[in-house]
């Protein structure tokens, strides 16, 4: 072999090293934000002039919660949370877990005496969450969503609180629609590759529903943001009326949406905020008190400033199977505010 | 033929280096990575969300292309995704007026145009809600919401005018004869009262309807101008009963 020879077989080697560790970078930055179950559109041929439907289907949607909704009191937590477990058990083909309007009940009663964190829970405990908050929220927060949809669930069925901030997917703050827009995105692929509806935090915080679909003129799973046009969502609140909402992606990133149930902001307002976007001045509804996700001086926001919503996932290895973990938009596990 | 090998093997090298930038930098625009900077989409259909469409008239037929222009009328509702799966069969649209409190703005609380969507016997199962800009120039088509049970009729209020009159009448003598057309309306629900009350009693309590545009109620307007609202609950409400929004 020449030298010439030698080294254009360098080169080669080099290159194609260089070739399969950018390869092997793209991939695993896709694994890390998709889980291992592929879906695809409903209707994955149609033109991108339309807006296809990514989530979970309408018969057991309603199935999941016909049996057991409304809330009564502050229960919305309770409520969505008792949802989503069956949907997940019809999935399995198994008996549904919750078959009952009484069952909130029943949940809010184990949640006084078992399912705290990791890191315990904030005294005094409320009559909703118990000890499965690990704020003083005045009903359930996301980890206490989280565990019981987790707790509830057949085994290696895993849940996790996701957080969209800004920070997580961008260098410099985007407009604030923008923000929904990212946001909805996240949550959409939750939508998009589990096709199973997800507890989502509105208003504020001061509430949560059912999101059951998006609709998107692009794949969210590989868009981003994606081109979502509206969001379908089912209220505990409801039985009156009206029992399912598909909001435009305006109304979903700008409120003042008249329900039977009053005048609700959705993602108008960021976790935390009471009358306008990034006020923090909703008291029911406050930041960790216990555990790695307390604020703290140079980290003084878990939740507020954000969105944030509960879905199934695969993440379970290295004991990230743990429902006390919450996640960030962007896929990565959080160890601080 | 080593030699021409190697020169092959190092062409294919550069070609595959090339090929994974070209797939690395359609890929890192599609998911953002963790810490890093996530390209955006210039492809929103809009920058704040809902277009607003142009009315060319008042007119049924216009209200009604008007929003089949919108995104949500053109979506594909195929499948057995929690949708409605069919928007080929619409009523007439109705105008449903907004009842606002002091203080809160019509870009706020809008007057809505509501399009039935109705199944093959004619009954209203969802409804599109349009919400007009404050000249009635242009609509956006904010939502589409499902009926727990459908209208019948290709309605979207639950009484008619006359039953609303009466309702009132019952109550009120002097509504037997309204001195103007009684006219659909909406008012905005204050949540805060109605959690506040759900939290005390457990049952929602706002039950005579008119909290959304989709679903709204009569305003009868009796002698000397006095306006009452025919709530579907049977029960006759004084405007200053209303739980209103305040903003």
């Amino acid at each position: 072999m020449t030298h010439a020879q030698r080294v254009a077989l360098r080169i080669s080697v080099v290159l194609l090293v260089a070739a399969g560790a950018l390869l092997a970078t793209v991939w695993h930055g896709a694994i890390g934000l998709t889980p291992t179950v592929q879906a695809v559109p409903n209707n994955p041929g149609a033109s991108t002039g339309a807006g296809n439907f990514y989530g979970a289907d309408t018969t057991m949607t309603i199935n999941a919660i016909k049996s057991i909704w409304p809330q009564v009191g502050p229960s919305c937590g309770i409520e969505t949370a008792e949802a989503a477990v069956n949907y997940n058990d019809e999935v399995r083909g198994v008996g549904l877990r919750f078959r009952s309007t009484t069952d909130q009940k029943v949940v809010a009663r184990n949640n006084q005496t078992s399912g705290a964190s990791q890191w315990g829970y904030p005294t005094p405990i409320n009559a909703y969450g118990g000890v499965t908050n690990i704020s003083r929220d005045v009903g359930t927060d996301p980890r206490s969503i989280a565990y019981m949809e987790w707790n509830y669930t057949p085994s290696n069925t895993f849940y996790h609180d996701y957080i969209y901030r800004w920070q997580f997917a961008n260098s410099s703050a985007p407009s604030f629609y923008t923000q929904v827009l990212q946001a909805t995105t996240s949550m959409a692929r939750g939508l998009a590759t589990w096709h199973e509806p997800l507890t989502s935090q509105i208003n504020g915080g001061l509430h949560s529903v059912l999101v059951t679909g998006v609709y998107s003129y692009n794949d969210p799973r590989s868009a981003y943001p994606a081109q979502i046009t509206s969001v379908v969502y089912r209220d505990p609140m409801a039985y009156y009326t009206v029992s399912r909402f598909e909001a435009s992606i305006g109304t979903w990133a700008g409120g003042h949406f008249s329900t039977p149930y009053g005048v609700y902001s959705l993602w108008s307002l960021y976790y935390g905020d009471r009358a306008s976007a990034g006020d923090g001045k909703n008291t029911s509804d406050p930041e960790p008190a216990v555990g790695i996700y307390k604020p703290t001086p140079s980290q003084p926001i878990h939740w507020y400033r954000g969105f944030t919503w509960i879905q199934r996932d695969n993440n379970w290895a290295n004991g990230t199977w743990n429902p006390d973990w919450a996640y960030t938009s962007t896929g990565a596990k959080m160890t601080a505010p | 033929m080593i030699g021409n090998a190697v020169f092959l093997l190092l062409a294919l090298a550069v070609l595959a280096v090339l090929m994974s930038v070209a797939y690395t930098t359609t890929t890192s625009a599609a998911l953002p990575l963790a810490g890093a900077a996530a390209k955006q989409s210039t492809q929103s259909p809009s920058t704040t969300g809902d277009p607003w469409i142009p009315l060319h008239s008042q007119a049924p037929g216009d209200i009604l292309a008007a929003a089949r222009q919108s995104a949500l009328f053109q979506e594909s509702r195929s499948g057995t995704g929690d949708q409605v799966h069919d928007l080929s069969r619409l009523g007439r649209p109705v105008l449903v007026s907004a009842l606002r409190p002091a203080g809160v703005s019509a870009a706020e609380v809008p007057d809505f145009y509501i399009v039935p969507i109705l199944n093959q016997a004619g009954a209203t199962t969802d409804a599109a809600e349009l919400a007009l800009n404050p000249a009635h120039t242009a609509v956006q088509v904010i939502a589409i919401v499902t009926y727990t049970v459908p209208r019948t009729g290709g309605s979207v209020a639950l009484l008619s005018a006359d039953q609303a009159t009466r309702t009132v009448a019952s109550q009120y003598p002097e509504a037997a004869q309204p001195i103007r057309q009684p006219y659909l309306v909406y008012f905005p629900l204050d949540p805060a009262w109605q959690a506040s009350q759900n939290g005390q009693n457990g049952q929602h309590v706002w039950l005579a309807g008119g909290a959304l545009p989709a679903d709204p109620v009569w305003l009868v307007t009796a002698a000397k101008g006095k306006q009452y609202l025919a709530g579907d609950d049977g029960k006759t409400y004084d405007l200053s009963q209303l739980p209103f929004w305040k903003g």
